[in-house]
């Protein structure tokens, strides 16, 4: 028993030294827009903590369904890690996350993410891959028992194309900076490679340590494929805080 | 400089005449919306009455097939055959059926007036609202969200039809959705819904699907309300899913200037549902 004290004594001992040397950060956002499926509009709030150390950063996030949730309060979860990398000079991050999305009783959407990303002069890009599994509750396995026999408790579609294009005014580092692009993912939301969104961003660093950003986001179903149409739109601001080290 | 903008000009020309059947404007603007073709089928639907359609066993089938794309129709004229069957009680074309234009309306619309022996039920895609195509559609067929029943010694089974041919059924036919099967699933022994647009993607491609939001709100009905099968086209490549009860299927392409073209034959059972696909021979 002396001997278990010592160890988690010693364990807790190098979780604090290793977060004195680290960094926290946290990142808060609220978004609110209007789509098809909710035409009178919706009110999320997402909180991300992260912690910063060496070269990785590991993350967490949940975003809160504030008014009119497709299935409970809490719309989706994650966890994420990053990776900076330098090569030849230039830094890139790599990052792998887990996203789950309880948005019916009977149903969960759950995805994994691996993306490249990087920034040069006025330029930010993120390329990756999006593996999206759904898959029946509980509630719905017992609805169907003999879904886990026949295989059917899941649908997975392993391929889906991640992207983030956009161009600033000004480049990389500045106080402030405006800028607009192209995704087909924010936040929480994956969607498919063939229904991108059209974006602008605003962001100010109002301290060393805090920066506010505002995006305004557009989405049209069948944009440059389809017979396209206005589908939804959605502002974001938040805020991000970094401690110091 | 401007020898790049000549090059870029006929370079555009050039993929613009390659492309007759693609309304490069309508990538960007819809004429008319989902929710306001929504409004106008739902004028069509209160004047013409849902179908009910007898069947004399509790056994039968319902023939699909999707992405005609006509221009020429030998491979459309086997499916409309197919479906003359007595034990088959409907046809239905789930979108891609015209290519938009006018001529091909016509050609359309000629064909489906010599055909007198088979209930069918169409819905519009992409292809068919291109050029302003939903001017020609309702005029000539009516509304593109609707329902139809198939009624059996053994009970009734329900179709629906919906239009996703703008890359979203849109708020106002996803609430429409949502209230015919609240009101029809407790009394019906099966659901079929079958629509242009498919839901999942088999790898990355071009192909549009709709917005993820949208694909979660129609996973959480097909569960809620146990449907059987989610039948869709636009893809033109065969594939099946199943998640819980629902099969997801996406059809081959009916096209003549396409290869290993099929059609879907979906068997309705007292105690199930069954489907195969047929391969069209080509003539």
């Amino acid at each position: 028993m002396k001997t278990l004290k010592t160890l988690l004594l010693c364990c807790l001992l190098l979780l604090f030294g290793t977060i004195a040397r680290g960094q926290l950060q946290l990142e808060s956002a609220l978004t609110s827009g209007q789509n098809q499926t909710k035409p009178e509009g919706f009110l999320n709030m997402a909180v991300c903590p992260a912690y910063e150390i060496n070269n990785w950063t590991l993350g967490a996030g949940a975003e809160l369904a504030i008014l009119n949730p497709q299935n409970t309060i809490i719309d989706a979860w994650k966890l994420n890690a990053e990776r900076k990398i330098t090569l030849r000079k230039h830094d890139f991050k790599l990052y792998g996350g887990f996203y789950y999305r309880p948005f019916s009783e009977y149903m969960r959407e759950l995805n994994f993410v691996l993306t490249f990303k990087t920034e040069a002069g006025h330029f930010r890009g993120l390329i990756g891959n999006n593996s999206r599994i759904w898959r029946l509750s509980g509630k719905a396995l017992e609805q169907w028992p003999e879904a886990d026999s026949t295989g059917t408790t899941m649908k997975k579609e392993w391929r889906n194309f991640v992207y983030y294009f956009s161009i600033f005014l000004k480049k990389t580092g500045q106080p402030w900076n405006i800028g607009v692009g192209i995704s087909n993912t924010n936040g929480f939301i994956f969607n498919q490679e063939t229904t991108p969104m059209l974006f602008g961003r605003y962001e100010n660093k109002l301290s060393e340590s805090l920066q506010l950003y505002a995006e305004c986001w557009l989405q049209q179903a069948g944009f440059a494929n389809l017979q396209a149409q206005y589908y939804g739109f959605f502002v974001k601001g938040g805020l991000i805080w970094k401690s110091g080290k | 400089m401007e020898k790049w903008k000549i090059i870029l000009l006929l370079f555009s020309l050039a993929l613009t005449s390659c492309f007759h059947d693609l309304d490069e404007a309508g990538a960007f603007h819809s004429k008319y919306n989902a929710n306001e073709r929504f409004e106008i089928s739902e004028q069509w639907n209160n004047a013409h009455p849902f179908q009910i359609i007898i069947m004399p066993d509790s056994e039968y089938s319902v023939v699909y097939c999707g992405d005609t794309h006509i221009g020429t129709y030998q491979e459309f004229l086997q499916v409309i055959n197919a479906a003359k069957q007595p034990s088959t009680a409907a046809l239905v074309v789930a979108g891609d059926i015209s290519r938009g234009h006018v001529e091909s309306y016509d050609t359309l619309q000629n064909l489906m007036n010599t055909v007198d022996s088979v209930k069918w039920f169409f819905t519009p895609g992409n292809h068919d609202l291109y050029f302003g195509g939903w001017d020609e559609f309702y005029p000539r067929f009516g509304a593109s969200s609707y329902y139809f029943v198939v009624s059996t010694p053994a009970g009734n089974d329900l179709f629906i039809i919906l239009d996703s041919g703008s890359g979203t059924l849109g708020s106002k036919q996803l609430d429409w959705l949502a209230e015919v099967l609240e009101s029809f699933h407790s009394s019906v022994r099966h659901i079929t819904i079958a629509t242009h647009l498919n839901f999942f993607k088999d790898g990355f491609g071009l192909t549009s699907g709709l917005p993820m939001e949208e694909v979660n709100v129609i996973l959480d009905l097909c569960a809620r309300y146990n449907i059987d099968y989610v039948i869709g086209g636009h893809d033109h490549g065969r594939n099946k899913s199943v998640l819980g009860n629902t099969n997801f299927i996406i059809m081959d392409q009916c096209h003549d200037e396409e290869s290993n073209s099929s059609y879907l034959e979906v068997l309705y059972k007292e105690n199930g549902c069954s489907h195969v696909f047929h391969n069209i021979i080509e003539q």
